[in-house]
């Protein structure tokens, strides 16, 4: 008995695609030398993600693709992405991108007899032959049902074309539309044809929202990520956002920097650690803002760039109030150290905002990160999606090295839960409280670091005040329980023994 | 009114489609004799794809009627003789014995 020599087979090889995230999702790019379907709804952005695929294939990698259009006509086509600043038009004309416009054309026609798609096939080979591509797309299958008839026959042609480009070798790119987000991968069932690679994309709207997710449903023999990934589509074209396809990591640094309180750095056992993230949790007016500027001149004075995101107060605002603290913050924007970016939480989806946050940092390059209020994008997306970004944010600031305080602001004066807290508190690597405190019918200021990955921590509730010149903190509270779940209880002890003991001496 | 005819008709070179849709066409044109001159070109897409690719050709067989304008299209191997007929524009009667020899 003979055995076939499988020996000489190497594995899947696959073509890197230039779209940002697009590698990081399929661990890769495209499966070289085979099929792979793009299924979606309308408007999912199907043929952007096509385009960009067969423009980055030529102009970052200079690999001539075919694109073979079957719905818009070419014109449309080119026209479309004239707002991504990519000129098809150009490499049309030069060869490297050849555009086999097959789209209904206006001229009459009907079928008379048997009929097969060699003329199609006949067209694509002819545009791979031409200018020796290695990538063909073809947008979209569902078309060629909707102006042939024969629905037996067109499944059978797309078979052959398929199969007659495998056999060329050439890496195969096709669209499909899908009639719902969760269900049949596409209508006309095209993807028995395809089923080693399926990419799905969905254009879901989940409390008046509308968010993008791409998802790579399989490909074969290889590993990938399964989940769904936001994904937004800007001028500059398709960025996925691989949120979940990141590893949390603990910080890794062990360089500390100031908070720009020297009480709270004791606290701290010396300051933060250069890439981590801590979270500043507290009520309406309990001082977060304060220890954000601080925190922002701190990074000033040592001539570090610091990137400030402000969601509930406007810039004028801003700069008031460190002006107030004697901090000058129009001084160190125009120095350049400084960067404040006030925006409406509503201003766009979570997605654009972490993009924007994301190029900000990357032109910016500043070493400390203040978002104040991360909370106040609780409110213009669901819980889930909202994780998901503070997941993201987290992740990219710490690739970056960025030191970054979040806030957050608490629903209720004395404290309690917040659902930024819930969902975030175990991403950040530090989380300080500040509460307000009522002993004996005043009100006081309470702080504590109630987490501190990978060092020691202060572990009391220490007084703090806040005057013209900042934050003062003070000595730890005694005898008073529950400050931190908001409902402080002082010991049983008599009114004057309280007075006494309320402070260690 | 005399007119010239300019029929094309792209195919696989050879094969059963294309033999068939070339017979049919010619029995129509025997049969239903345009009024005026006429031409037909045969196209083996295989041997010309760059034809098929200038008049994005999908389908095989395809006929085009190029003149008289307006451009029509007909695909398949052209056994529907009536559909055939009706879109090309033929005369609805058959032409009698005298006028069958085709080209003239």
């Amino acid at each position: 008995m003979t055995v076939k020599d499988y020996s000489g087979l190497e594995p899947a090889q696959k073509i890197p695609t230039g779209v940002e995230g697009f590698e990081h999702i399929t661990m890769g790019g495209l499966p070289e030398g085979r099929p792979t379907l793009i299924a979606g709804s309308s408007g999912s952005g199907k043929t952007i993600l096509a385009l960009e695929i067969v423009y980055r294939s030529v102009h970052e990698f200079g690999r001539p693709a075919v694109f073979v259009t079957l719905e818009e006509p070419g014109t449309e086509i080119v026209r479309n992405v004239k707002r991504m600043g990519w000129d098809l038009a150009q490499l049309i004309q030069d060869g490297s991108i050849i555009l086999v416009d097959a789209s209904p054309e206006p001229i009459p026609m009907a079928e008379a007899g048997a009929y097969d798609l060699a003329g199609l096939l006949a067209q694509i080979q002819y545009a791979v032959g031409r200018n020796g591509a290695r990538l063909v797309v073809i947008d979209s299958l569902g078309s060629l049902f909707q102006q042939f008839s024969d629905q037996n026959v067109i499944r059978r042609e797309i078979f052959r074309i398929i199969e007659t480009l495998r056999g060329l070798g050439v890496s195969v790119l096709l669209t499909a539309e899908r009639t719902e987000e969760y269900g049949m991968v596409s209508r006309f069932g095209v993807e028995e044809f395809v089923s080693d690679n399926v990419i799905i994309l969905r254009n879901v709207l989940k409390e008046e929202k509308v968010r993008r997710t791409i998802q790579v449903l399989k490909m074969r023999g290889d590993t990938h990520f399964k989940g769904e990934c936001p994904f937004t589509i800007t001028t500059a074209g398709i960025s996925i956002l691989p949120l979940s396809a990141r590893e949390l990591k603990q910080s890794s640094s062990t360089n500390r920097l100031s908070t720009g309180n020297a009480k709270l750095d004791e606290m701290t056992s010396g300051g933060l650690f250069r890439d981590s993230v801590f979270l500043l949790s507290g009520p309406t007016g309990g001082g977060k803002t304060l220890m954000g500027t601080t925190f922002a001149a701190e990074s000033c004075r040592r001539g570090e760039r610091v990137l400030m995101l402000a969601y509930e107060e406007s810039h004028a605002q801003l700069l008031r109030n460190a002006q107030s603290w004697g901090l000058d913050f129009r001084g160190w924007e125009q120095e350049g150290l400084l960067k404040v970016i006030c925006q409406y939480p509503e201003a766009m989806g979570l997605e654009d905002h972490l993009l924007n946050i994301q190029r900000e940092i990357l032109t910016f390059k500043p070493r400390r990160l203040i978002m104040d209020s991360v909370s106040a994008m609780e409110r213009v997306a669901p819980v889930r999606y909202f994780r998901e970004f503070v997941i993201g944010l987290t992740s990219y600031a710490k690739e970056q090295e960025l030191c970054s305080l979040f806030t957050s602001t608490t629903p209720k004066l004395s404290g309690g839960d917040s659902i930024t807290e819930a969902h975030i508190s175990t991403i950040t690597d530090a989380i300080i409280l500040l509460r307000y405190v009522e002993i004996n019918g005043v009100l006081r200021r309470g702080i504590a670091v109630i987490k501190m990955r990978g060092s020691q921590h202060d572990k009391q509730v220490h007084e703090f005040t806040i005057d013209s010149e900042g934050m003062h903190i003070g000595k730890p509270f005694t005898n008073v329980q529950n400050i931190i779940l908001g409902v402080p209880m002082a010991f049983p002890l008599s009114e004057s023994e309280q007075f006494e003991k309320m402070f260690d001496q | 009114m005399s007119e010239r005819w300019e029929l094309r008709l792209f195919v696989v070179g050879g094969n059963e489609a294309a033999r068939r849709a070339s017979a049919n066409l010619a029995r129509l044109l025997r049969e239903y004799p345009p009024d005026g001159t006429y031409r037909i070109d045969v196209i083996d897409i295989l041997e010309h794809p760059e034809a098929a690719f200038e008049y994005n050709i999908r389908a095989a067989p395809t006929l085009v009627r190029r003149a008289p304008t307006p451009e029509v299209r007909l695909i398949g191997d052209l056994s529907n003789t009536a559909l055939v007929q009706s879109w090309l524009g033929l005369p609805d009667r058959p032409a009698g014995p005298e006028d069958t020899s085709g080209s003239r």
